[in-house]
């Protein structure tokens, strides 16, 4: 019973980091209609942009953020403003091949700066602390990362559904066309969409850096599971992202207890499992029309 | 325009025709030659370059299946690095565990590819468009982990191939690399030829009509889903027999390197990228880049890879069609000749827009200057060329999406500006004799006249137009012209009786100034039938044409007025869209707005005027019906409802969007007009002789396709056309169109003719009533009487019997009904009414008593 309920709650903070890696990924997904397969890449972009910051002014790794997440969010801007706005709205093929030759440049240029060493931001031992309950433990830094998912996922929702920006973000997203007509610089939308995106992005990566390894050739890894957990939450809203992250979560921290090398393998399984049986997610996608 | 329909000016297409069998003889003679030469390379090569030959060859072959899987299927995939590491490792394990020669073990994995892509696909294809392309990743991730969790096959550390195994292949090593070469060659040809003669099946068709709109090609009873699951497994089985290829010649394998999306699948992407996507030739060429490329800068290692990325992203956005289709956009050269249902892009371009002459003879011979050249580029014109503060916007040729011009995008500060020039010059034009005003007109229609085919020409490639069309919507501006500098001799106003011993007179002013909004369609012809009234009775105009047509719709007429002898200012033209528009609405110095253009942004602009108090003269949309009685002539009829329908692409407001026909005759009728329809030709209109050119723009096609594809849905049959290649739209007939369909109550703006039946005189108005718009319609019957009754029941602005309703003339008011308009009329005398306001002035001799 005590072996369910750990296994349970390993999943579940471990699926606040699945649902941080997701959610911008869904937010540029259901704004523009383009996948980023850059989107990995970003993150570890922004763990290194972190690890650079530490290294020349030693700091603790959250507060590399007030750099970093300004940053990654112009960077957001611009990309989608000069590059991505192109894209929208044209056939499938062409953004996701731009962004998959992104992908490998972000790759690159990490491998050229950084090499290809494996790297850990220290969080001064937040990342050790636990508290015990009963016979088990649960680690202070997945309760805090669990909690920063789930404040994250409230602002989004908070600035879609409360805030001036967000009513244009949805108008924008529903029929650009008629947006446009009500005076919506759609290409100036699309970008500060894209740059909250990267915001998160970098909120993500510095919170992976402190928690686990990485390397410039991991982006790839964390897009996969991005991906899964919004197949398997739907397209509906930032919380099916949410409960996207935390069934992957459980499922890999279930195939973990059975063999260390099942624990992704078990995810996949999960992901498979939800596209035979519902194509559309848990919570598809409402017409708004 | 009646007279278009009936005096055959439309021309007759001409087939289509390619190059000649010589030519296909030739190169396929020369690539035979080609292949047996590389045949027997192995004699004279080295070892080293043997290597770099058969990997170069099972590239090609890599690139070659993912070309046809997303350049043809439309099937992004970036998980083909599955069926590689699925294809050698199942050569490993046959051939190794189970002691098969390796030729069989390669045939194993081919089919290994196509079961396991055959699994792969049962998931994936419940996913659409960039999810399926994530998804193919996630696949091969998940092949990766199994892999590497089986023993058997080595796990997370590799496996290697036992020497007796590669010494099955023969003992000599040289002897081996010809023969892994020979493969290689061998695999390189079948897909290059296997690609070639799919595409060129009545399969390859099917695909192609896929990948254009999956939507029309399912209407027309294509199973899409099972073509691309066969390209899918196809491709994979192919990829897997590569993948095979690589790891006999590696002889060793480990899951990541089995698996890797860099080498089997970026680096592929990246060939096809560059090549060319969706052509056979583009891989060809990419592979010999890639190559290249890499001999220069593998040394650099990861900025190899940076640099490779660039190049692929910049050829994205530069060049879509990659190398091979800037070299074809050049040259027309194809190696691979598909028969194109419509080709597209290849015409020389036509002399009177070429860049290098400024000035061209009219019919006399005369040297005349040009009206458009570059330096307007950007602009604005406010009785000159000025650079606009808005920005610039790219005007493409529809036909071919290539670059025409560059326009200025007005912004609000642009019209604000405008529209106070246009103020300071109204005074001193309302001022001049009507004389000068009129001869201004006059000259202007004499400017037309010998501008003719420079303008005809922008007319064709901004707005897709046919060429018969241009020279009728400019000679019916000539004609328009000159019957409105009449009307600057009219009387202006009348002396009222009165009670009072005064003189007392009404009299015309000008309202001020005149801001014209107008869309793309027949740019030319609507805002000069706008400007025109408007200049002759005294006002002074801001025109405002679409962005997507600001060459013809504006530059060129502020151009002619130019040399016509019009003052500065009066005349004053803001490109731009939807913003400008709403400027222009808002300005305070603007009296009056006309607007042609959709229902939906002629509320907006009403909306406007009314905030501003502007007199507002809106000219919106039609659904316009015919209804074709039993005893219609039906070969006659369907001649003019054909091109009622079809003509311009059924992009004008007067279009025929419902064909309303008595039911004892319906079939015959639906049959005629078929014929009718699937015998005009589709296509680029500066190229070749077409009936129909493009749509203007790909979401106005995409409405098109949705509304056929609706009704179809709800029960309607296409019996002609129904597909179409990018903006190109088959003319479309569907029967059995009801009144709850979308296609029968909306206006369509598109190249369909929906027909509907009825029993009754009374149903038949009654169907033809059933619209909120009431623009133009028409009668088929020979019995006038009831032509004539039907008529004055009709709540249109216009009704044409024994004709269709694409119908312009000078002296016709035009304009509709409900929500085709808000009562403003153009044409002829109309031109008084609209474009002046009254001012009522009493004289007395001496000033009269009051009590007070």
């Amino acid at each position: 019973m005590t072996l369910l309920v750990d296994i349970l709650l390993q999943g579940l903070l471990l699926g606040g980091l699945f649902a941080l890696y997701a959610a911008g990924l869904a937010l540029v997904f259901g704004v523009m209609r383009i996948v980023n397969l850059a989107h990995g890449d970003f993150i570890v972009l922004a763990a290194f942009g972190a690890l650079a910051v530490v290294q020349s002014v030693p700091m603790h790794p959250f507060l590399t953020l007030l750099i970093v997440a300004p940053v990654m969010a112009a960077a957001g801007y611009g990309l989608q403003a000069g590059l991505l706005n192109r894209f929208v709205g044209t056939d499938t093929m062409a953004p996701l091949l731009v962004t998959f030759g992104i992908s490998i440049i972000v790759q690159n240029v990490l491998l050229q700066i950084f090499s290809g060493d494996t790297r850990k931001l220290q969080g001064g031992g937040l990342e050790t602390a636990s508290i015990s309950y009963g016979d088990s433990a649960i680690g202070v830094y997945p309760l805090l990362v669990f909690t920063v998912a789930v404040l994250v996922i409230l602002a989004l929702q908070y600035i879609f559904f409360k805030t001036p920006i967000g009513h244009v973000l949805r108008a924008t997203a529903d029929d650009p066309a008629t947006a446009r007509l009500m005076g919506v610089s759609t290409g100036h939308v699309y970008a500060v969409a894209s740059a909250i995106a990267f915001a998160v992005i970098a909120i993500v990566g510095v919170l992976m850096a402190v928690r686990t390894n990485f390397d410039p050739t991991t982006g790839p890894a964390r897009l996969l599971v991005a991906f899964e957990v919004v197949i398997i939450g739907g397209l509906g809203s930032f919380w099916g992202a949410m409960v996207g992250g935390v069934i992957l979560g459980i499922a890999q921290s279930i195939g973990a207890r059975i063999d260390p090398s099942y624990q992704v393998l078990a995810g996949h399984a999960v992901f498979l499992a939800v596209l035979l049986l519902r194509p559309d997610g848990l919570f598809p996608r409402v017409a708004h029309r | 325009m009646s007279s278009i329909a009936t005096t055959g000016l439309v021309p007759e297409a001409e087939a289509t025709v390619n190059r000649g069998s010589d030519w296909t003889l030739s190169i396929f003679g020369a690539m035979a030659a080609l292949v047996v030469l590389l045949a027997l390379a192995p004699a004279v090569l080295d070892g080293g370059t043997m290597r770099l030959m058969i990997e170069l060859l099972l590239y090609l072959s890599l690139a070659q299946m993912w070309n046809l899987l997303a350049g043809y299927a439309g099937l992004v995939s970036v998980g083909q690095q599955a069926f590689v590491g699925v294809g050698g490792y199942m050569l490993f394990a046959l051939a190794a565990n189970a002691g098969l020669h390796p030729l069989v073990a390669l045939i194993g994995s081919g089919f290994a590819g196509a079961i396991a892509a055959a699994i792969i696909g049962a998931f994936l294809f419940r996913l659409r468009g960039p999810h399926f392309a994530i998804g193919t990743w996630v696949m091969a991730e998940i092949c990766l982990l199994t892999v590497a969790v089986m023993p058997g096959l080595g796990g997370g550390s590799g496996f290697s191939l036992p020497v007796a195994v590669v010494r099955e292949l023969g003992t000599d090593r040289a002897w081996r690399d010809s023969l892994i070469y020979w493969l290689a060659l061998g695999l390189a040809v079948v897909s290059v030829a296997g690609s070639y003669a799919v595409m060129r099946s009545r399969f390859g068709l099917a695909l192609l009509a896929v990948r254009d709109s999956e939507r029309a090609a399912e209407s027309l009873g294509v199973d899409s889903g099972r073509i691309k699951f066969i390209v899918y497994v196809g491709t994979a089985a192919m990829t897997a027999l590569v993948g095979g290829m690589i790891f006999l010649i590696k002889l060793r394998m480990t899951p990541d390197a089995a698996f890797s999306v860099l080498d089997w699948t970026a680096y592929v992407i990246f060939i096809v990228i560059i090549g060319g996507v969706g052509r056979i030739e583009g891989p060809l060429l990419g592979t010999l880049i890639f190559f290249g490329l890499r001999s220069l800068l593998a040394d650099l290692g990861s900025v190899y890879l940076i640099v490779l990325g660039c190049v692929a992203v910049a050829a994205m956005i530069w060049a879509p069609n990659g190398l091979w289709g800037l070299i074809a956009a050049r040259t027309g050269l194809e190696l691979f000749p598909l028969q194109h249902r419509y080709q597209r892009g290849i015409g020389a371009p036509h002399s009177s827009l070429n860049k290098e002459a400024h000035s061209m003879q009219d019919a006399a011979g005369k040297t005349i200057s040009k009206l458009i050249s570059d330096d307007m580029a950007g602009s604005i014109y406010l009785g000159r060329f000025e650079p606009a503060k808005g920005g610039t916007v790219p005007v493409t040729e529809k036909a071919t999406g290539e670059k025409l011009f560059v326009a200025g995008n007005a912004n609000a500060a642009d019209v604000a500006e405008a529209a106070k020039v246009a103020k300071a010059a109204q005074a001193a034009w309302g001022a001049l004799p009507p004389t000068a005003r009129g001869d201004v007109l006059r000259k202007f229609a004499a400017m037309c006249e010998a501008h003719m085919p420079e303008v005809s020409d922008w007319i064709i490639r901004e707005t897709g137009s046919i060429p018969p069309k241009a020279p009728f919507e400019i000679m019916t501006t000539v004609r328009e012209a000159i019957e409105v500098a009449g009307l600057t001799g009219q009387p202006v106003g009348h002396i009222l009786s009165s009670s009072l011993p005064r003189t007392s007179y009404a009299r015309r002013v000008p309202i001020g100034v005149v801001g014209v909004i107008t869309p793309w369609n027949s740019p030319f012809i609507l805002a000069a039938r706008v400007v025109l009234p408007a200049l002759a009775m005294g006002n002074s105009v801001v025109l405002k044409p679409d962005i997507q047509t600001p060459v013809c719709g504006g530059y060129a007429l502020a151009r002619l007025f130019e040399l016509a002898g019009l003052p500065a200012g009066v005349l004053c033209v803001v490109p731009g869209g939807p913003l400008t528009g709403e400027a222009l609405t808002l300005d305070p110095n603007i009296h009056m707005v006309s607007f042609t253009g959709s229902t939906l942004v002629g509320r907006r602009v009403a909306e406007n005027g009314g905030k501003t108090l502007k007199k507002v003269a809106l000219e919106l949309g039609g659904n316009n019906a015919a209804i074709i009685f039993e005893d219609a002539d039906i070969e006659k009829a369907t001649s003019a409802t054909a091109f009622g329908s079809f003509f311009h692409q059924g992009q004008i407001c007067f279009t025929l969007g419902r064909h309303l026909v008595h039911e004892s005759i319906a079939e015959a009728y639906g049959r005629r007009l078929s014929e009718r329809a699937m015998g005009l030709h589709v296509g680029d209109p500066a190229a070749q002789q077409v009936h129909l050119g493009p749509i203007i723009n790909e979401k106005q096609a995409a409405r098109v396709e949705t509304l056929v594809r609706d009704a179809v849905e709800k029960g309607a049959t296409i019996t002609a056309g129904g597909a179409r290649d990018g903006l190109f739209y088959k003319p479309t007939v569907m029967v059995n169109v009801t009144t709850d369909m979308p296609l029968y109550k909306e206006e369509i703006f598109g190249p369909v003719a929906p027909i509907t039946t009825f029993k009754t005189e009374a149903e038949a108005i009654a169907l033809a009533n059933d619209t909120a718009y009431g623009l133009a319609s028409s009668i088929f019957t020979r019995d006038q009487g009831r032509a004539m009754r039907v008529a004055r029941q009709l709540r249109t602005g216009i009704v044409h019997i024994n004709d269709q309703t694409v119908n312009h003339e000078v002296f016709g008011p035009i304009g509709g009904m409900g929500a085709s308009g808000n009562g403003a009329r153009s044409g002829g005398p109309s031109a008084l009414d609209e474009y002046t306001q009254w001012q009522w002035i009493t004289v007395h001799d001496e000033v009269p008593a009051y009590p007070f």
